[in-house]
């Protein structure tokens, strides 16, 4: 039987290949998860680690889900997970009203220039996240590049107040997420056949409403696409408004960085984490029905 | 074919030959440039209601372009469109009288193919209810009623060539215009769709312009070809016109295949022009002068391979296979322009045989045979020496 | 605050120091160490130091509750240090390899004990007040005669508004504000009295509009580039913004107070991990670390005060003179240690200053 080739797809090729992703699902996703909701079920305790074992010392069972009854009673986390909701739901927004047109200019332009446009969405990868982050601070700042340039030019008298607000925060977000905005959006508008563009066009739409009627709802797998990717992480975001948010901005992140490292209350930061999690699949669900009904 | 030059012929209205009759369509001067790259350079063109036109050539003849400026997609750097006596400058493609059928088909993805159908006539704000009528009364005629909840990526290539066909017919546009409406067909369905085009055209007497790269499609379709090549229009005229009658050799060349062979005139007598050619070996007749050759002009002999009779050297020409003679015309022709050759290359089609001969002077003459008697054997193989002729009257002279 | 992200990064993986024979781990405050000390130590004693920094408690905290830091020295905090000593995360320091333990100062030894029983776990690095970084200028221009010198610049309303335009901003840190509060209002700093901390929390809201943000570290900058102008900060990390005023020479000049109604008193305390691989290099390193003039070139570079007795008349006379370095007996008598709380009043008050900080 020397000599019999087997089918690179079949038998146990096929099943390591496959198995590749679960082990890393497992890894990276299952494993981290499973140690962070086994910490909310405890209690905060002063030792090393900073919370009480599930099991005691006679082996039963400790556990319990108090601190989810908190979070989900509590008005500052409801407030918090409220103020992410708002900020991550607007800065989608934000990000989509700029990246559409961009995506779409980048996919209407010239074959010689778009790698070269793309190039410039993505370049801003290249340099630190915090260095670009600092950076706004030093435009928004009172003594700042934008108000400096403005009362030098006589527009203003006193420094606009834009460090340290709702509004900064805003613009950190979307500058920082508008590539995982553009990006999606661009390779579905680049497929996208501009005979259909033309087609409605043809049959009677104008410009503008052959671009909601045709346009916008075949790039909706995009839209979709970069909009998971803008808000999710800006649900969870916590350096932004860290480095660029006033004392009112009550974000989901920034509550889990107290809770765990100013009030070193493990439990309640796990238990954030998991809320926070939950509250994140309901988007994806949403948006594994729309690639789904896409598919069919 | 022969169908086709047949419907060409039986068309009994012919109003670009009336001069009082007013073009439908009329393009003065059209010109357009992108960049550097002139795709049209000057075309005067005149449709007239109720004409199946077809705009052929090659790719990057111009045609397509031609075509996308009538629809409204492209605006001519120079001159301009007129449609209905009305000049379309500045008139978006939403406005003007004409409806377009994609390439692409350009079937919208997420709606079925009554919405696609329907889209529209929603946009110009008819009535649901006539909407409904509207549409079922396409479906019926395109044959899709039992596929109208269905999205185009659950039809086949003819339904989908057919919803396009049923959305652009649905607005009872004055132009329809269609751009290689056939193309992306597998051969068979193109013949079918060929004759349901000719029918709609028929039922409907809406004004068709068409884009094809495919001679044998406008052959079949048209009243009129205007045959293109490098932004100019080369030719316009019936299919029989341009088929038999070519304007010169880029023509003669495109449609069908043809010999050309190149002579200088040596004597000219009315009709008849005499040629010395060294392709052919000896002087050729031909009785053409439409372009008023002179003596010492460089000329073309233009013969269509079924204008060629082939026969094995020393046996009656046409009796080739074993069977019944078919007695041709050449060989009661003393006049008939003869020359001998080997065939190189024989391709049996079915209903023809085509033969590629090579002459002395390497000249190569293509002949086809019509396959007259079921089961003949073939007495002309590769490598016969042969006899090729054909009557002065079957042959053009095309200028170089 | 970025680490958060590195903090995120660093409990995930180990270590990767590898425990070479002769090589001392310390993890200690950025910026709060002499250019040549560790190289000096490298040099007496021929082993080798891989000196780490962090620039917060919590993050030093996460690490040594997480355990298998690495570290053979740490320098948390006194009330950070107490909790820790309780979480089991120190081993005992053995005096008797310090020979150099004699020269620290008795009288501060004892408030050290506050946070560490007996002196058993901890020696002192270097301490200091939570007072008030403010810039003169801006506030002369705004109130003539502002109170500088007292909380009131910061727990009274009407003062405290009229410095809103320039920036007020306010420690990221719950307990020593919420204590500096209820010394304030004339209550024990360490009560976990309701009523007490209603009226903290009432006086804390009442200046909360113009407070521009709650941070531990961008007043630093912010203070130096006259961007704010009255911080409640940590006095060396107020020297160092005074410093880099100076340097930038835009005309900004930032002071600092101990306010006389009393504050928090800190210590950076020198522990040992229980887990720590090499303790008897970090015996040798904090035995160095006490001598006389390694300590008082500690104290002249980064401008905090020791608690090295022997070192004192070494260190410069202008940074042994200021009385917000080294406050005079009056003044340290008010002082008071920000002693660990309870888990349950950590969460009243973290939860406390999370509604202040929003607003709600």
């Amino acid at each position: 039987m020397a000599g019999r080739r087997r089918p690179l797809t079949g038998g146990a090729g096929k099943g390591a290949v496959t198995a590749i992703p679960y082990a890393w699902l497992l890894l990276f996703f299952l494993a981290p998860f499973a140690i962070v909701f086994r910490i909310s079920l405890s209690e905060p305790l002063i030792a090393q680690p900073p919370y009480s074992p599930l099991f005691g010392a006679d082996g039963s069972y400790q556990g319990s889900f108090f601190n989810y009854d908190l979070v989900l009673t509590d008005e500052i986390y409801r407030l918090a997970f409220l103020g992410s909701l708002e900020v991550a739901a607007s800065s989608t927004l934000f990000c989509l009203l700029i990246g559409f047109p961009m995506a779409y200019g980048i996919a209407r332009a010239d074959a010689k220039w778009r790698l070269v446009l793309l190039l410039l969405v993505v370049l801003p990868f290249w340099t630190s996240f915090l260095l670009r982050v600092y950076a706004w601070i030093g435009l928004l700042n009172d003594t700042g590049l934008i108000n400096t340039v403005l009362q030098d030019i006589g527009l203003i008298a006193d420094p606009i107040r834009m460090m340290q607000t709702q509004f900064s925060v805003q613009v950190g977000i979307v500058y920082t997420y508008l590539p995982f905005m553009i990006l999606p959006l661009y390779a579905t508008l680049e497929r996208l056949d501009w005979s259909l563009v033309e087609a409605a066009q043809d049959l009677g739409c104008s410009a503008t409403k052959a671009f909601w009627k045709i346009t916008v709802p075949l790039s909706l797998p995009g839209i979709v696409a970069g909009s998971m990717l803008v808000f999710i992480p800006a649900m969870g975001e916590f350096v932004i408004p860290a480095l660029l948010g006033g004392p009112d901005t009550l974000m989901a992140g920034r509550i889990l960085w107290d809770e765990f490292f100013s009030n070193r209350d493990w439990t309640l930061a796990s238990t954030i984490a998991i809320v926070l999690l939950a509250l994140l699949v309901v988007p994806i669900v949403i948006f594994q029905a729309a690639q789904q009904r896409e598919n069919r | 074919m022969a169908a086709a030059l047949e419907a060409g012929s039986d068309f009994t209205d012919r109003p670009w030959e009336d001069p009082s009759a007013k073009p439908f369509i009329e393009f003065q001067g059209v010109a357009k440039s992108f960049d550097d790259v002139q795709a049209v350079k000057g075309v005067d063109l005149a449709v007239y209601k109720g004409e199946l036109f077809s705009l052929l050539g090659g790719s990057g003849c111009g045609k397509t372009t031609l075509l996308r400026m009538l629809a409204g997609f492209e605006e001519p750097t120079e001159g301009r469109i007129l449609v209905d006596g009305e000049d379309m400058a500045g008139i978006p493609p939403y406005r003007r009288p004409c409806n377009m059928m994609f390439q692409s088909y350009a079937l919208f993805p997420h709606l079925t193919v009554e919405q696609n159908i329907a889209f529209g006539l929603k946009q110009d704000g008819v009535p649901k209810a006539e909407i409904a009528d509207r549409v079922g009364q396409v479906l019926s005629l395109v044959e899709l009623e039992a596929q109208r909840k269905r999205k185009p990526h659950q039809l086949s290539g003819g339904q989908r060539q057919r919803v396009a066909l049923a959305r652009a017919i649905v607005k009872r546009p004055k132009v329809l215009l269609l751009d290689e409406p056939l193309g992306a067909l597998d051969k068979r369905l193109r013949e079918q769709a060929q004759f349901e085009l000719m029918k709609l055209q028929d039922e409907t007497g809406v004004t068709m312009v068409v884009v094809t790269h495919d001679q044998e499609e406008a052959m079949v379709l048209s009243t009129r070809i205007a045959v293109m090549h490098e932004g100019l229009i080369q030719q316009i005229g019936t299919p029989s016109d341009i088929y038999e009658f070519p304007a010169n050799r880029f023509v003669a060349d495109f449609l069908g295949n043809i010999t050309l062979i190149e002579g200088t005139v040596t004597a000219v007598d009315g009709d008849v022009v005499t040629l010395e050619t060294p392709e052919w070996g000896r002087p050729v007749q031909v009785s053409d002068n439409r372009a008023g050759h002179r003596p010492g002009d460089r000329a073309f002999v233009a013969v269509r391979p079924e204008k060629i009779t082939i026969s094995q050297k020393g046996v009656t020409p046409n009796s080739i296979e074993v069977g019944p003679v078919e007695v041709g015309p050449v060989e009661a022709d003393a006049s008939a322009n003869r020359a001998a050759g080997v065939v190189e290359d024989l391709a049996y089609l079915g209903d023809v045989t085509l033969y590629r001969v090579r002459l002395e002077s390497g000249l190569i003459v293509e002949v086809t045979r019509t396959n007259t008697i079921r089961g003949a054997r073939r007495s002309v193989d590769w490598d016969s020496a042969v006899e090729v002729a054909f009557r002065p009257d079957n042959a053009l002279l095309v200028a170089g | 605050m970025k680490q958060a992200v590195v903090t995120a990064a660093a409990l995930v993986l180990l270590p990767l120091a590898a425990q070479a024979e002769g090589t001392v781990n310390m993890y200690n405050w950025s910026d709060y160490i002499a250019d040549d000390t560790i190289a000096n130590f490298e040099q007496a004693s021929g082993m080798k130091v891989n000196y780490d920094v962090f620039d917060s408690n919590e993050v030093l905290e996460a690490k040594l509750l997480a355990g298998g830091t690495g570290y053979d020295i740490v320098v948390p905090s006194g009330s950070f240090l107490e909790r820790q000593i309780q979480a089991g995360v120190f081993q005992e320091i053995d005096k008797s390899k310090l020979s150099n333990y004699g020269n620290l100062s008795a009288e501060i030894l004892a408030k050290v004990a506050a946070h560490d029983p007996g002196n058993k776990y901890a020696v002192p690095y270097a301490w200091g007040t939570t007072g008030i970084g403010y810039n003169a200028k801006l506030i002369n221009e705004r109130m003539a005669d502002a109170p500088i010198g007292s909380w009131d610049m910061v727990f009274k309303p009407e003062v405290v508004s009229k410095f809103a335009d320039c920036g007020v901003t306010i420690l990221d840190a719950p307990s020593e504000v919420i204590e500096a509060a209820l010394k304030y209002l004339g209550h024990d700093p360490d009560t976990d009295d309701k009523a007490a901390h209603d009226e903290a929390q009432a006086l804390l809201e009442s200046v909360r509009p113009h407070v521009r943000y709650f941070h531990s570290s961008q007043y630093i900058n912010d203070l130096a580039n006259g961007e704010v102008c009255l911080s409640v900060g940590w006095s060396g990390d107020v020297f160092i913004a005074q410093a880099r005023a100076e340097e930038a020479e835009q005309g900004v000049e930032i002071d600092y107070y101990i306010p006389k109604e009393g504050t928090v008193l800190w210590f950076d305390l020198m522990a040992v991990p229980a887990d720590a691989p090499n303790a008897a290099g970090a015996h040798a390193l904090i035995d160095f670390m006490l001598q006389p003039q390694v300590a008082a070139d500690i104290t002249n570079y980064v401008w905090y005060a020791n608690a090295n007795e022997a070192s004192w008349p070494l260190v410069d006379k202008d940074v042994f003179e200021n009385p917000s370095i080294f406050p005079d007996e009056a003044t340290l008598a008010n002082l008071f240690p920000d002693k660990a709380d309870s888990a349950r009043l950590t969460r009243t008050r973290t939860r406390m200053w999370t509604k202040i900080k929003a607003g709600l």
